[in-house]
């Protein structure tokens, strides 16, 4: 591998690393980092969980497709900034109550777009794009708000460097669009081919003179995000960091491109050679991950595609701890991380909650474990 | 049924109460021989998801070569269809033995697994 793609504190040294070592290394008060997986699926938890242990405050949280991660790190008071798009925690609780709450008491300053307009903030940072058009945050008060310039973060310094590194100097731009609505395929939909776009829409579009005084199709172009550092779970990574994702992808790939650094929490290492044999089937190459962790069942209480399924059980249970008092709830979480993760897997799945079985630990994660067949657990108990 | 009325019913507070770290009945070095084999075997199992279906079409799709032999006029068809034979004899025979060894050795640690179970027992 060239080496100008190693980080030069990281040159000659193995991309393998703990736990601890890998958030030490990389995740310190400040920085901008990007959680993967989505919703509740292969959120990598035992990266998120070392961060609550080694008390890394002040974060800036840039993520697409839900809120668990984040959910736990506003619980355990550590994050400042919040630069995202949903924050629920799908049906079991809609809006993730440790954001919600830190939010409306002003501990957290947050800027949100949709989830298309986010996702393709995404895609523009994987491919090195100035910026990505989109049209889904137009007919919204969206361009009425910017919280980040009201905090005096977004643009340059008189040195001319960036105020805030991963803080774009507008939050969106609209523009005429220069193809007058070609793009939009009017001509795909006309003439009776039995879909719904059959409207008038565009036409209407073309005579509305918002945002910019005149007539014509607007554009919102929306810049790329450029965290400091992305944390993904896959369940097989090379030695060198060829990563393998299988199930749902979410935002990973684009995430860990668009990320100077990318730590990935492995439910397995293996031999390059056995990635290899099928290239095309793997989802990031090696230069893009700087971190390799090996923790298996590091998903708990989430999901991981094939290996287990997440803890209903678990976050039935929580949705009811997040709306204590908020100190509570702070000591709640440091308290259920525990020291390290081997004790925590050892100790918490089923602790703290009502499960059928009554089992805990190990043996309460293999109670998870998915059918290879499906992807998940069928018949997993999920009562309200 | 007691259970799932249980779980049914709305979480109480000391349902919420967290435990202090607990030892393990079993060591974490067998929890993770167990992961490692379990995770192995996943992972074949989800790389026979792409492979289920091809299987069960390769014996009628070979039944119908078959039949097709005694109609064959030209030698070279003959010296194709053996190459492609004894290619698919290779690939079959890498996966047959691959799967064969694994489930041996899995009847193996069910039976050791038995055996334990009956020492601690007594």
């Amino acid at each position: 591998m060239a080496e100008a793609t190693i980080p030069t504190f990281m040159r000659g040294k193995d991309k393998i690393m703990s736990l601890s070592d890998a958030v030490k290394t990389f995740i310190k008060p400040g920085t901008c980092i990007c959680p993967g997986g989505f919703s509740y699926t292969k959120k990598p938890f035992a990266l998120a969980r070392e961060v609550i242990r080694q008390d890394i405050g002040n974060l800036f949280v840039t993520m697409n497709g839900g809120a668990s991660i984040c959910e736990f790190w506003c619980a355990a008071g550590l994050v400042k900034l919040l630069d995202t798009t949903y924050i629920g925690l799908e049906g079991i609780q809609p809006v993730a109550y440790s954001v919600r709450r830190s939010i409306q008491d002003g501990t957290v300053d947050v800027e949100d777009y949709s989830n298309y307009g986010f996702g393709l903030r995404t895609v523009a940072g994987r491919y090195g794009w100035p910026f990505a058009p989109c049209m889904s945050e137009l007919g919204t008060s969206f361009m009425l708000h910017d919280t980040f310039a009201k905090m005096g973060l977004r643009g340059k310094k008189a040195d001319g460097s960036w105020i805030h590194p991963s803080i774009p100097p507008a939050r969106a731009v609209v523009i005429e669009d220069p193809f007058d609505g070609w793009g939009l395929r009017p001509h795909a939909f006309e003439g009776g081919d039995g879909t719904s776009n059959q409207t008038n829409a565009l036409e209407k579009v073309r005579e509305a003179t918002a945002y910019t005084g005149n007539k014509g199709v607007k554009v919102v172009l929306v810049p790329p995000i450029l965290p400091e550092v992305t944390i993904i779970l896959s369940q097989r990574v090379g030695e060198k960091g060829t990563t393998r994702i299988e199930g749902i992808w979410g935002p990973d790939n684009e995430q860990a491109i668009s990320a100077k650094y990318c730590i990935v929490q492995a439910e397995k290492i293996v031999k390059e050679e056995e990635l290899r044999a099928q290239p095309y089937s793997n989802t990031i190459a090696m230069q893009y991950i700087d971190a390799i962790v090996e923790q298996p069942y590091g998903g708990f209480p989430g999901q991981v595609p094939y290996y287990y399924d997440y803890d209903w059980d678990f976050w039935r249970a929580y949705t009811q701890v997040n709306r204590k008092d908020k100190a509570e709830v702070n000591k709640y979480i440091r308290n259920w991380v525990m020291e390290d993760e081997w004790t925590f897997l050892a100790t918490r799945p089923g602790d703290g909650y009502p499960t059928i079985s009554g089992t805990k630990g190990l043996e309460r994660l293999f109670e998870l474990r998915a059918d290879a067949m499906f992807g998940y657990k069928p018949g997993l108990a999920r009562p309200l | 049924m007691e259970q799932h009325k249980r779980m049914r019913a709305r979480i109480t507070e000391e349902d919420l109460r967290l435990s202090e770290s607990v030892e393990p009945k079993e060591s974490l070095e067998t929890w993770q021989r167990v992961i490692s084999a379990a995770w192995d075997m996943t992972i074949v199992a989800v790389a026979y998801n792409d492979m289920r279906y091809p299987l069960k079409r390769v014996p009628e799709t070979l039944e119908t070569l078959e039949s097709e032999i005694g109609a064959i006029r030209d030698e070279t068809t003959l010296n194709v269809i053996e190459e492609e034979i004894k290619t698919g004899i290779r690939h079959f025979s890498e996966i047959l033995e691959g799967a064969r060894d694994s489930r041996e050795r899995m009847d193996r640690i069910l039976r050791a697994a038995w055996n334990r179970r009956v020492e601690l027992k007594s």
